[in-house]
């Protein structure tokens, strides 16, 4: 015999109907709240928010977060740490905007706040990897398995060398490399010189080629 | 001969020439050689991809940092006692999260047990727009083997709840929290879950 239960349910409450209403209400609750800022420049942004404009800061997030991000996981490598690093650089990013002179980009403001958390961090805490191919998005119709070992063996070594290098060639091999900024903005961010930005960039260079010299380079 | 200095070495390696270091590289190996090793550490450091997070967790970053910052800025500049509010909303939701999860498990398996035995459907109360759903248990597990006596303390503890209290209590749940369950996931863990799901997906396609 096949037993059935008749489950009645009560619908009552809105904002409870289910997950795609609910997070079509609250997307549709960010678009009012960022209604009429889309168009604004970052300092306009930072204007607003000091003035309390609801969802000036959080279009400012949206516009630089996965750079933050990116940033804070070539310091760490692993998600989790990245993510909760990309978090407190926007925490702090607001709680220090009263300062923000608009001497320099915000996007560079964010990366000397970037920097500066990640250094903090990285040096009280041991870099942990992850799986590579958890997180990254792998082409399996160009790629064989047997690249795609390689490329994950190779991606873990740069790795460790990276965080083998002392904090200012990390932070500029980093910027430089991955981020693609200039030595100039590299100045700007580490508050150092442009020459003394290239010296350390062609020592983190140098240093890289010596532990990884020997491993296919 | 005098060298190239680093700064020069890392121009070129990067592409920036003048007239006069170039001059200088065609004529020295040493140089050359430099800019080569330069060029190709470069190349290789710059293979390695970083990770791009699913548009979900963009979603709930920013949501979070929403909350991060609304809370600092309370904590801040908010009087004592609307601080220890805070701090103590952090820690009751700390709290709630595993105490609601448990509640909720027991109150689905005390009324699954209670709808079992009665062999009738529960009445919603306040259901303004009711929506049936039929729950077939599977093939050879009738009623009496799923009136099990052990499920009687359950079902006796949740015998004078009704589903207004519970839903005021915050222990219903609703459609999309398996999303907001995966979104929280780590990638170890979603690995896992994939594995279960395909071990699943293909023991039934042997089973079919």
């Amino acid at each position: 015999m096949t037993s059935a239960a008749v489950w009645t349910l009560s619908r009552s409450r809105p904002e409870k109907r289910g997950g795609a209403i609910v997070r079509r209400e609250v997307d549709a609750a960010a678009a009012d709240r960022l209604d009429g800022l889309d168009g604004l420049d970052d300092a306009a942004l930072v204007e607003l928010s000091l003035a309390d404009r609801a969802g000036a800061f959080d279009l400012i997030v949206e516009r630089h977060r996965q750079r933050v991000y990116q940033l804070c996981y070539r310091f760490v490598g692993n998600h989790e740490d990245a993510s909760d690093l990309a978090q407190d650089v926007f925490v702090r990013a607001f709680r220090g905007l009263r300062g923000f002179r608009g001497h320099s980009t915000i996007g560079t403001w964010l990366y000397r706040i970037g920097v500066n958390v990640c250094l903090n961090r990285v040096s009280a805490k041991t870099l942990v990897t992850e799986d590579l191919d958890a997180r990254q998005h792998v082409d399996a119709r160009t790629e064989s398995p047997a690249d795609r070992v390689l490329k994950h063996e190779r991606a873990i070594r740069v790795r460790a060398a990276i965080a083998q290098l002392p904090r200012k060639q990390r932070a500029t091999l980093v910027l430089r490399i991955y981020h693609e900024l200039s030595h100039q903005e590299i100045a700007e961010v580490l508050g150092s010189s442009v020459g003394a930005v290239k010296a350390n960039f062609f020592h983190a260079l140098g240093n890289l080629k010596k532990q990884l010299g020997g491993q296919g380079l | 001969m005098r060298h190239l200095t680093t700064e020069q070495l890392v121009d070129l390696a990067e592409g920036i020439e003048t007239e006069s270091s170039t001059e200088h590289v065609r004529s020295c190996g040493d140089c050359r050689r430099r800019i080569t090793d330069l060029r190709g550490t470069i190349s290789a450091v710059g293979e390695v991809e970083a990770p791009e997070p699913s548009p979900l967790f963009w979603e709930h970053f920013s949501a979070r940092v929403s909350d991060a910052v609304e809370s600092d800025r309370g904590s801040s500049g908010a009087a004592p006692r609307r601080r220890f509010y805070l701090a103590g909303a952090r820690l009751a939701e700390w709290l709630g999260r595993p105490v609601a999860a448990v509640s909720v498990s027991l109150i689905v398996v005390a009324v699954t047990a209670l709808l079992l035995r009665s062999g009738r459907p529960v009445p919603a109360p306040s259901a303004s727009e009711p929506v049936s759903v039929t729950v077939e248990a599977p093939p050879g597990e009738t009623a009496a083997s799923v009136d099990d006596p052990s499920l009687s303390l359950v079902a006796d503890l949740a015998a004078d709840l009704d589903w207004d209290s519970v839903r005021e209590a915050g222990l219903t749940t609703h459609i999309g929290v398996d999303d907001d369950a995966l979104a929280l996931l780590t990638a170890g863990e979603r690995n896992e879950l994939r594995r279960l799901l395909q071990g699943e997906l293909s023991s039934s396609r042997r089973g079919a």
